[in-house]
């Protein structure tokens, strides 16, 4: 067994309150990341997920080491990297990139595309002019842009295809980890769908390993090989793709599936009205999901439960993971057959097109 | 069959283009009851959002209504006089936005807002509309509305500000509520709050929804009618259950097919190649047919219009149904 690409442990960090306008003065800290741990292998894809002020970018922003931690190691490749400072971090730079959310902002709207593409390369002294050349025109055409594509500017792009060119430019320095901040919520359905795709090949092609933050449970369930679901800070179960959405094991976990509206045509079951959100400045006793939990008893409001190995091997921090009844949230196929038939057609149809055939 | 509400027929917007106009909505009809709720499903450039504007006559300057009428109960609203578009606008049809925070005005408190909302079209004395503003924030279900009544728009979470547009849009108790991507930007727990919050409100004071989204999950959910919007067409039209257990345009089953799913069955996702077309650059005979996995000679050659394919379910695509043109027979499940 080799050693992990990427090993986070006990990573926290914590972040200043400050009230006034002139002279600002510290009412508190908040604990935006609570000593979390986990690990990313090579070629594998690592979701996290949790609703918005869970930390899960800022954990994503802390491995990349865009932001200090407050405590815990970040090893990357073998080496302690939490430490890293000057040509060292730049050298670190090359193997962990980032994708964003809005291809929009994260283009620089004056760069045309070959420069945007080749920057990287520039600034890590890779190659002369031509070998540059040669490789932004390879990159392009990797994430599936045509050389022509080359000299024209952000504006010119669709949504989907500027996150291509950010995929490209991502890629550039061939690198080992891309952390990927919902890199296609933005995105239209079927550009969404493309953009997935690309990620999947890309993967499959380079070993790429992701750390893939995304809000959307479906996509997270279609790209992710193993999820870790954050709530305030912390990670509340870790798991397979397949088995947490199968049989969640932490009542967050089912929470967040029983809401998700499915492409089924069925009146949701009426679902219990939750308590706003707790604050992360006042954070519950105990479980912080105790105030939001159905199956709360008195332990959860005062001691806050380790994450632990449960009966299937997933990890789970809940006092009673082992007793809970078999989950409704739990996600089964079901399509009528017309649907079905058609949409196989359909995909026969794709898949061939893709492979050159034509059936017309 | 409820009584109908409103009846779009031939709808067509038009902007400035190189060369004259585009029509950015082509020869639309709908028809929506009260108390139903109809699903208007698409993505970006296919039209759905200058539909909604066309409705409450919201265009921008540029933009004209070239053809069709817009009838709601009864009256059409093309050639309604400005001040009884006005007056009917925020009391009969009301509408919520996707992002509650650009549409909140920051420097007011909610009360005072939801208060300036009432008073717009049924001017009261002051403490009557406090007392009809703090009602309308209880029936959101947000807790403690008369202490909220005196909250600034940043204090309030994204749910609870959604909530408040909600309470603002329903004050008057309007007949059809246009929601456009109301849950786009929100946590999904929160989403699915919302979503729940529609249907109870809409069960209490039998108003008509027509609900703009991208989000097939949630049309399913909520939604009696569908309809599949593409390059300003309506494409496929029919009730929910039909359309979900019998796509029948190769768009709707493109966008289906796009879908990851929670059960995570599909290795890879058969997506719609390409891009969709501009308004002023549409291509020949059926505007999806340069995407169309189905696409026949004769679907480039001429329009293709809305047929009936089943009970009220419309399909306007030559091939419908797909498997009993094409030769190959598709695995059975």
């Amino acid at each position: 067994m080799t050693a992990p690409l990427l090993e986070v442990e006990g990573l926290a960090r914590d972040f200043a309150v400050r009230r006034g306008l002139i002279r600002a003065r510290e009412v508190g800290r908040v604990r935006a990341v609570d000593r979390i741990s986990f690990t990313v292998a090579r070629g594998e894809t690592l979701a996290l997920v949790g609703e918005s002020g869970c930390g899960k970018s800022t954990t994503a922003r802390m491995v990349l080491r865009l932001l200090e931690p407050s405590a815990g190691t970040i090893r990357f490749e073998g080496n302690d990297i939490t430490a890293l400072r000057g040509a060292a971090l730049r050298g670190l730079r090359r193997r962990m990139q980032m994708i964003f959310q809005d291809p929009f902002a994260s283009l620089d709207p004056r760069q045309r595309v070959d420069s945007i593409v080749e920057e990287p390369l520039i600034l890590h002294g890779i190659g002369d002019s031509a070998a540059r050349h040669a490789r932004v025109t390879e990159l392009l055409s990797l994430v599936g842009l045509s050389p022509e594509h080359a000299t024209r500017y952000p504006h010119q792009f669709s949504g989907g295809q500027r996150q291509r060119i950010g995929i490209a430019r991502a890629l550039a320095l061939e690198p080992a980890l891309i952390v990927c901040d919902e890199p296609v919520s933005a995105l239209d359905v079927s550009v969404q769908a493309q953009v997935i795709n690309l990620l999947q090949d890309l993967q499959a092609r380079m070993r790429l390993s992701y750390l893939f933050i995304a809000h959307d449970l479906a996509v997270v369930r279609h790209i992710a090989d193993r999820v870790a679901v954050m709530y305030l800070g912390r990670i509340v179960e870790l798991a397979p793709a397949a088995m947490l959405f199968a049989a969640p094991a932490h009542p967050y976990t089912r929470h967040l599936l029983a809401s998700v509206p499915r492409p089924e045509p069925r009146r949701p079951p009426p679902r219990p009205p939750a308590p706003e959100p707790p604050s992360p400045l006042d954070p519950p006793t105990g479980c912080a999901f105790h105030p939001r939990c159905p199956f709360v008893i008195p332990r959860c409001t005062q001691e806050a439960p380790p994450l632990t190995e449960q009966a299937r091997g997933q990890l789970a921090a809940c006092w009673r993971a082992d007793e809970l009844p078999a989950s409704a949230a739990a996600v089964t196929a079901q399509e009528a057959p017309a649907a079905a038939r058609r949409l196989a057609l359909y995909a026969g149809r794709r898949a061939n097109e893709r492979a050159g055939i034509l059936t017309r | 069959m409820t009584a109908e509400l409103l009846h779009i027929e031939g709808l067509r917007t038009t902007f400035p283009a190189a060369g004259g106009e585009a029509a950015a909505v082509d020869g639309v009809s709908l028809r929506l009851g009260r108390g139903r709720t109809l699903g208007i499903v698409g993505e970006s450039g296919s039209g759905k959002s200058v539909l909604s504007l066309s409705l409450m006559r919201l265009l921008p300057p540029a933009a004209r209504i070239r053809a069709g009428t817009i009838r709601f109960d009864g009256t059409d609203l093309r050639s309604l006089p400005e001040a009884r578009m006005r007056a009917l606008r925020g009391k009969r049809i009301a509408m919520i936005f996707q992002e509650p925070m650009t549409s909140l005005n920051p420097a007011y408190t909610v009360g005072d807002q939801i208060m300036e909302a009432i008073a717009a079209h049924e001017p009261a004395p002051r403490a009557e509309l406090e007392a009809r503003a703090i009602a309308a924030l209880g029936r959101v279900r947000i807790p403690d509305a008369a202490r909220r009544f005196h909250d600034y728009p940043h204090l309030l979470s994204g749910g609870q500000r959604q909530r408040v547009m909600i309470a603002m849009a329903l004050a008057c108790a309007p007949d059809l509520l246009i929601a456009d991507e109301p849950t786009t930007a929100l946590d999904v727990t929160v989403q699915a709050e919302i979503l729940d919050l529609l249907r109870m409100l809409q069960a209490e004071t039998g108003m008509a929804l027509i609900l703009i989204t991208h989000d097939l999950g949630v049309v399913a959910e909520m939604a009696d009618e569908v309809a599949v919007m593409y390059a300003g067409r309506v494409v496929e039209q029919a009730p929910v259950a039909a359309l979900f257990g019998d796509p029948q345009h190769p768009y709707t089953l493109g966008l289906l097919g796009s879908l990851p799913r929670l059960d995570g069955h599909t290795e890879r996702l058969p997506t719609i190649e390409g891009t969709m077309p501009q308004a002023d650059a549409l291509p020949p005979g059926c505007r999806f047919h340069p995407r169309c996995v189905f696409a026949a000679p004769a679907c480039m050659q001429a329009d293709v219009a809305l047929r009936a394919i089943g009970a009220e379910h419309q399909v306007a695509c030559l091939r419908a149904p797909v498997e009993a043109s094409v030769s190959e027979v598709a695995a059975a499940p």
